[in-house]
């Protein structure tokens, strides 16, 4: 694949280098460049007369770092990881590899190349695969009568919330959300088909006031209004509020990306065997039950003269030995097939001896195609402002969303 | 003798006088230049840029052009600006005035009372100016947490229910307020107590004289000799308030930046929010223009009132 691949790669041309002519620069956060540093003596070997230099920084310091690179076209490294969150926003500034695609189909899990592509332009690998479920202590449940074959949609979740808040004396909650919750507004999105979250599939409109939107809002509003819904913990639904509610047996269920099931078992070990996976309700009875979030992707910036070389790392960093690596250390699923299916059998003893691995690849494989559009985040600030509207009672649905809408039409320029 | 090897001599000593003016002339302004060429590089020529960045539409590596005043039309338009705005007026309103007061209180106490001591509290005072951002998010985020907070811990000893400090709305803007409060006073103490020390011990020996109490003499003679004090310390406040950035980041979170529903939003985090996040640099810079402009008017009228006060 590797030789396929270099020689398909379109060579850049030469700019200024901020390595020197022999060294090649990589630029990544923590939690997704440590495959890749793992197999870098191996890769040092095939390139005994490069250098690799791989550079750690902070989440927004590699973005705003890139950034500045690639506006100035100048100082880029010659591989770097973004947020697939950015990924419209750097698109114009990156290699297109779509002469990869097909070989990067057959190594990785489905959706992770149209992930990481954008406009048709397939701008690198994803670090690991993020389908959503809903993770709840299975004890709790069963001590206070809720069990997972009666919650098929959100509302019954919401009422399940209710008489759990009401049979535990108002001391257990069912989920936690905030006000300006995008995290649950995306999941119920990408469930009534708009894998763009707030855009068309092709990023040219806005689809807020769509009226399934507007049917998600309505079920969202009606989770907020459950007395079991505890509102507003400090950091979100992955923030440390939440870890102490669910620690202390507080909270009884929460969404769960792929990379969250090892943060449960960091924080709360003692907890083994009482978590169970499932997949998150839907918006009506019988309709979709998925959710995806937002992986990391290693791109390659334009002007730099050795993409094929950069091609190569970024494969080697996220299959076989690398991609296993970051499995094991940094616990996020991993979206190499390979990798993947080597873990598939196994039973998951945090989850009661749950096979998790087939209910991460259901969901992923039933997910709409996800699309992160330019402005995600942009759009997740005003739609939170909106949502906080509909939440408190301020707004009605249908009229928060048009006002969403109009909003998010002003500031990003799209229909 | 020649007329010209006569006049030789004159010229040469003109030549001499004309250097020597240049070099006094010049000299000074050849060891003040490196200010200026610095101050141009990286203060005037940035500012000028950002200019005429704020009349283009720049998105990331997208350059759409000049767009004239279109990115300040959609500033006015734009409710989140108004939020931020909002924020950060009443965070002005809630912190300066107090820290003032404040700062001018604990520096007379120390400049009266504690003598030797005076050395170890300033130190006290000024310890959380110089504590790391970082280390003072996280203690305000643990003080103030919904759950497990200590000051939610204090409260239910009174049985109020836990409030969410961090995460309401109408709740943020106070925490913050209380933050700017510990970090900043002893650092506009240290400004006051210079100040104090400037006063002459005479007024208050004839203040003594004349029966003053301490109340009288504080409000009667500190106060109106440190009123060109007092707005000097209002107009820093005010302009680091304008551009308050690092405590909201810390204590409110990144995603989304001003926390639940831009609450904790203000004008600083709201330009880095614009350009470093969601990469509208030509947008940002006509947000960075118009605090800047704000923050002109409100020093002019400060200036303004401290000089009628001082008259």
């Amino acid at each position: 694949m590797a030789a396929i691949g270099s020689a398909a790669l379109p060579l850049a041309a030469c700019g200024s280098s901020s390595g020197g002519a022999d060294t090649l620069v990589v630029w990544g956060f923590p939690g997704t460049i440590e495959g890749l540093q793992a197999i870098l003596p191996q890769f040092r070997k095939q390139h005994p007369k490069l250098n690799v230099r791989v550079q750690v920084f902070d989440y927004a310091t590699v973005h705003t770092n890139l950034l500045n690179a690639l506006v100035t076209s100048t100082g880029a490294p010659d591989l770097a990881v973004i947020d697939s969150s950015y990924l419209a926003s750097y698109a114009p500034g990156l290699v297109d590899l779509n002469a990869q695609r097909a070989e990067a189909n057959r190594e990785f899990l489905p959706p992770v190349t149209e992930l990481s592509s954008y406009k048709r332009k397939f701008c690198g690998l994803v670090t690991d695969s993020e389908p959503i479920a809903l993770a709840y202590r299975k004890d709790i449940w069963d001590r206070y009568g809720i069990r997972e074959g009666d919650i098929e949609t959100w509302t019954d979740l919401a009422d399940a919330g209710d008489r759990l808040h009401q049979r535990s004396n108002g001391k257990v909650f069912m989920y936690a959300m905030l006000s300006n919750e995008v995290a649950t507004y995306e999941v119920m999105a990408v469930e009534q088909g708009f894998g763009g979250f707030y855009f068309s599939d092709d990023d040219n409109r806005v689809i807020v006031d769509d009226p399934k939107i507007i049917e998600a809002v309505t079920v969202l509003k009606r989770l907020w209004q459950s007395k079991g819904t505890y509102h507003n913990p400090q950091g979100g639904y992955s923030g440390d509020e939440v870890t102490t509610l669910l620690k202390k047996g507080i909270l009884a269920g929460q969404l769960c990306p792929g990379w969250y099931p090892e943060v449960l078992k960091q924080n709360m070990p003692e907890q083994s065997g009482k978590w169970r996976l499932m997949r998150l309700p839907a918006i009506r009875s019988g309709g979709p039950r998925v959710g995806y979030q937002y992986p990391s992707i290693f791109v390659i910036p334009k002007h730099r003269n050795r993409p094929e070389i950069a091609w190569q790392l970024e494969q080697q960093g996220l299959t076989g030995a690398g991609a296993r690596h970051l499995f094991t250390t940094q616990h996020v699923l991993p979206a190499s097939r390979q990798v993947f299916n080597q873990y598939r059998p196994d039973a998951d003893k945090f989850f009661g001896g749950q096979h998790v691995f087939p209910l991460w690849q259901e969901i992923a494989a039933d997910s709409p195609r996800i699309m992160f559009g330019d402005g995600l985040q942009e759009a997740q600030t005003i739609m939170g402002n909106h949502l906080s509207d509909v939440l408190t009672g301020a707004k009605s649905p249908g009229s928060a969303m048009r006002s969403a809408a109009s909003a998010l039409r002003l500031q990003l320029h799209k229909k | 003798m020649s007329l010209a090897t006569e006049t030789a001599p004159i010229q040469a000593a003109t030549s001499r006088r004309r250097l020597s003016r240049w070099r006094t002339t010049a000299v000074p302004y050849l060891f003040v230049s490196p200010f200026y060429v610095i101050f141009l590089l990286f203060g005037l020529l940035p500012a000028i840029f950002s200019l005429v960045v704020s009349l283009y539409n720049w998105h990331g590596l997208t350059f759409g052009g000049f767009s004239g005043l279109q990115n300040y039309k959609i500033l006015f338009q734009d409710p989140d600006f108004y939020t931020a705005l909002k924020n950060t007026a009443y965070i002005w309103i809630g912190s300066v005035p107090t820290m003032a007061f404040l700062a001018l209180v604990l520096a007379v106490l120390l400049n009266n009372k504690l003598g030797r001591l005076r050395g170890v509290f300033r130190t006290i005072y000024f310890l959380p100016v110089v504590t790391s951002l970082v280390v003072t998010g996280l203690i305000f985020s643990q003080l103030f947490s919904g759950s497990y907070g200590l000051i939610n811990h204090m409260l239910s000893w009174i049985h109020v229910a836990p409030i969410n400090w961090l995460t309401t709305p109408h709740w943020m803007p106070l925490t913050l307020i209380l933050a700017l409060l510990w970090r900043w006073t002893g650092n506009d103490m240290v400004i006051m107590l210079a100040g104090l020390q400037s006063i002459p011990g005479e007024l208050y020996e004839a203040a003594e004289v004349d029966g003053a109490s301490k109340v009288q003499t504080f409000w009667r003679i500190t106060v109106p000799m440190m009123a060109p004090m007092i707005v000097f310390d209002l107009i820093i406040s005010t302009i680091g308030t304008f551009n308050l950035f690092a405590e909201p980041y810390v204590l409110f979170g990144a995603r989304p930046i001003g926390g639940v529903n831009g609450a904790g939003m203000v004008m600083g985090t709201f330009l880095y929010q614009q350009g470093f996040v969601y990469f509208k640099f030509g947008y940002s810079a006509a947000i960075a223009w118009v605090i800047a402009l704000i923050i002109f008017a409100l020093s002019m009228v400060q200036l303004r009132i401290g000089n009628r006060w001082n008259n």
